[in-house]
């Protein structure tokens, strides 16, 4: 039971993954209800994740990349100091000269100059050697033959050869002196490079065994053109193309976030297929509608095209769409946030005999704003006006207005209310928000949607964020809410503008 | 090829890089921190602190110790349980979600649905255990592999997916209720 269980949940995982990837999941035959029922509800869970706001994602990107900057100007500074100082011709000559003493009194130390038997020195080599004598039965050698490679000048192996170590100290000095810039370097590269002439049989006969494995990254990359002469490097028969879903990556874009009144607004969609099989998309290019960001009402609406467009795995296709400002009867659009919607079309493998539909819309994450043409009013007035309809009290604290936008605040202490402390959540009935509509001058009611609602220690804010921007020339705000949770009525605020 | 214009160049391969990272994991550290917060704004501010904090940590960074995407994620974490541990301090907790960005194509209604729904969501979570809602929101949050979860909350691999499954029984049990 307990394996398996473990089994089911290793599957279920691995579904989860595979939908977080955008691919199909694979369902065993013997998945029982509560598993299918589960996975139903983890691609709600997936659906309903936040993302963040594009313009914080982009806010704290060049926040991020200017310390970044800042720090790699102060750093490149340092090193550019430091690039010149190295790269003098002083300090070239210094260094130069330290280096080929440091060389050769390594390659002396390690033929045994300084040991007190000249005529052993050449029998103290590389460790390879070493062993090569072994093998090949020779007395134990003598104990300058101990004093290993060429990192005896590091390892200060030497010291049991015994008194002729007046020699012994160079190397000390080698390490130390050499630490900062250079020896790292030259230290190891003697290593490779078996130093004297006298042992290159035994080199290579004793290289094979051991030391040679660690050289072999250069060797084995020579071994796959040979295997054009080998066989068949199996051919991989790919399997039958699964369509991962979505099975395109459908992309809009304004360019601009900002337009002024009849400026041409320019949208580019592309199309990536993201799915291993060729997909064919028709009609191509879909529909194109552009709408009202609030009230969803369709001001424009682009035909869509008669083609059955192919698009193989990996590539790109798109289509610009140009708009005048007009909406459907030829008149200028009024300002304010539009957002783009395409319409439905069939997305899948030409062949296929399922039908994946897809209908991207693109929201608020990339509207389009147009500006008003007198310019929008930028200022923020504190409101602060309490309004009781139906025994509820609903405060409008303050109206914030910029080119971007107008945010609204408000106020209302439920009654019971209580903050929520930590990861706790407030129980459904705190859990409300509020409608409202409002006008300028008289003018025609906009809608505000639902707003954004924040708990703080004494009761609730709401907030309606990014509503179309406030011309320059409006005089007066009417700001009506006009449903709060369950509870409907009018709570009216009346905001002088100039 | 003068220093200064070297200098230049490496500074701005740097940049490159770290704006590459930053694209790949932004999304998924904030939908990690938004798990465990379920406050919008809030999920911003300790967003930001996580990026910055990797930032100035960078150089701590061990490849062989762990992957960038568990390192990240651990500091998300410790982001989280330090706001948790001065929540005593706090003075707001908010719900703003899907409504602060409603999507145009959904009618209001729908919107309102949408937003009742994701706060229904937070609510049973709420009622998951710590480890529980750790793990949904490593998995959903930031789109961790059991392994990597296994590495950052150090409970075995199995051990991860078998919580997972039945956490996510239990959630869509209270979700129906």
């Amino acid at each position: 039971m307990g394996k398996e269980e473990e089994r089911i949940a290793r599957e279920f995982s691995e579904n989860i993954d595979r939908m977080l990837a955008g691919k199909e999941v694979e369902i065993s035959d013997a998945a029982g209800d509560d598993y299918r029922t589960a996975l139903d509800f983890t691609r709600r869970l997936i659906e309903m994740r936040a993302a963040p706001r594009p313009a914080f994602r982009t806010q704290l990107k060049e926040r991020l990349l200017a310390r970044v900057r800042q720090a790699e100007a102060r750093q490149g500074a340092f090193w550019g100091t430091l690039h010149n100082i190295v790269y003098s011709p002083v300090w070239r000559a210094v260094t130069a000269t330290v280096v080929v003493v440091l060389v050769a009194v390594g390659v002396m130390w390690g033929q045994g100059v300084f040991t007190p038997s000249g005529d052993q020195g050449f029998i103290s080599q590389p460790s390879v050697s070493d062993k090569s004598i072994a093998t090949e039965g020779a007395p134990p050698a003598p104990s300058a033959a101990r004093t290993p490679d060429m990192t005896a000048g590091v390892t200060m192996a030497a010291p049991e050869t015994g008194p002729a170590m007046a020699a012994a100290p160079p190397p000390v000095t080698v390490t130390a002196t050499a630490a900062p810039t250079v020896t790292p370097a030259p230290l190891p590269t003697p290593k490779p490079t078996p130093p004297p002439p006298a042992p290159p049989v035994t080199v290579t006969a004793t290289a094979t065994p051991t030391p040679v494995p660690t050289p072999t990254p250069s060797p084995t990359p020579t071994t796959p053109p040979p295997a054009s002469a080998v066989p068949p490097p199996a051919p991989a028969p790919t399997p039958a193309p699964a369509v991962s879903f979505p099975p395109l990556d459908v992309t809009a874009s304004t360019g601009k976030s900002a337009y002024l009144s009849g400026e041409e607004v320019t949208m580019e969609f592309f199309f990536k297929n993201t799915s291993p099989s060729t997909i064919s998309i028709y009609p191509f290019p879909p529909q194109v509608e552009i709408m009202r960001a609030r009230s969803a009402e369709i001001v424009r609406t682009v035909p869509a095209g008669t083609e059955d467009r192919l698009v193989s795995p990996g590539e790109v296709t798109g289509y610009t769409v140009r708009w005048d400002q007009r909406d459907n009867q030829g008149q200028q659009v009024s300002y304010g946030y539009y957002v783009i919607e395409m319409g439905s079309f069939r997305a899948q493998p030409p062949t296929a005999s399922t039908d994946v539909r897809m209908k991207p819309a693109f929201g608020m994450q990339n509207p389009i704003l147009i500006l008003p043409a007198e310019g929008a009013l930028e200022k923020s007035i504190a409101v602060s006006q309490a309004v009781v309809d139906n025994n509820v009290t609903i405060t409008l604290e303050r109206v914030e207005m910029s080119a971007f936008g107008l945010d609204v605040y408000a106020f209302h202490t439920p009654p019971g209310y209580y903050l929520p402390q930590g990861p706790q959540i407030p129980p459904p009935a705190m859990l409300l928000d509020a409608r409202a509509e409002y006008s300028l001058d008289g003018g025609v009611a906009k809608e505000t949607g639902p707003s954004a609602v924040r708990f703080l220690e004494n009761g609730m804010q709401f907030i309606w964020r990014q509503l179309d921007p406030v011309p320059g020339s409006a005089r007066e705000m009417v700001f009506r809410v006009i449903r709060l949770g369950e509870q409907s009525g009018v709570w009216e605020f009346r905001i002088p503008l100039q | 090829m003068s220093t200064s214009a070297q200098t230049g160049k490496e500074s701005g391969a740097v940049a490159v890089v770290f704006a590459e990272l930053y694209e790949q994991y932004l999304p998924k550290v904030f939908r990690y921190i938004s798990y465990r917060v379920r406050d919008t704004a809030l999920a911003e501010d300790l967003t930001s602190s996580v990026f910055e904090k990797a930032l100035s940590k960078m150089s701590s960074y061990r490849t062989d110790k762990a992957s960038l995407a568990t390192w990240l994620l651990a500091i998300a974490r410790h982001q989280v349980i330090d706001h948790y541990r001065v929540s005593s301090k706090r003075q707001a907790v908010s719900l703003e979600e899907a409504a602060d960005t409603p999507s145009p194509r959904t009618s209001p209604e729908e919107a309102l649905i949408r937003k009742e729904e994701v706060q229904r969501l937070h609510v049973c979570l709420a009622e998951l255990s710590e480890r529980e809602q750790e793990i949904i929101s490593l998995k959903f949050g930031a789109e961790m592999t059991n392994r990597q979860i296994s590495g950052v909350l150090g409970l075995s691999e199995s051990n991860v997916g078998t919580i997972l499954y039945r956490a996510v029984g239990k959630l869509r049990d209270r979700f129906r209720e």
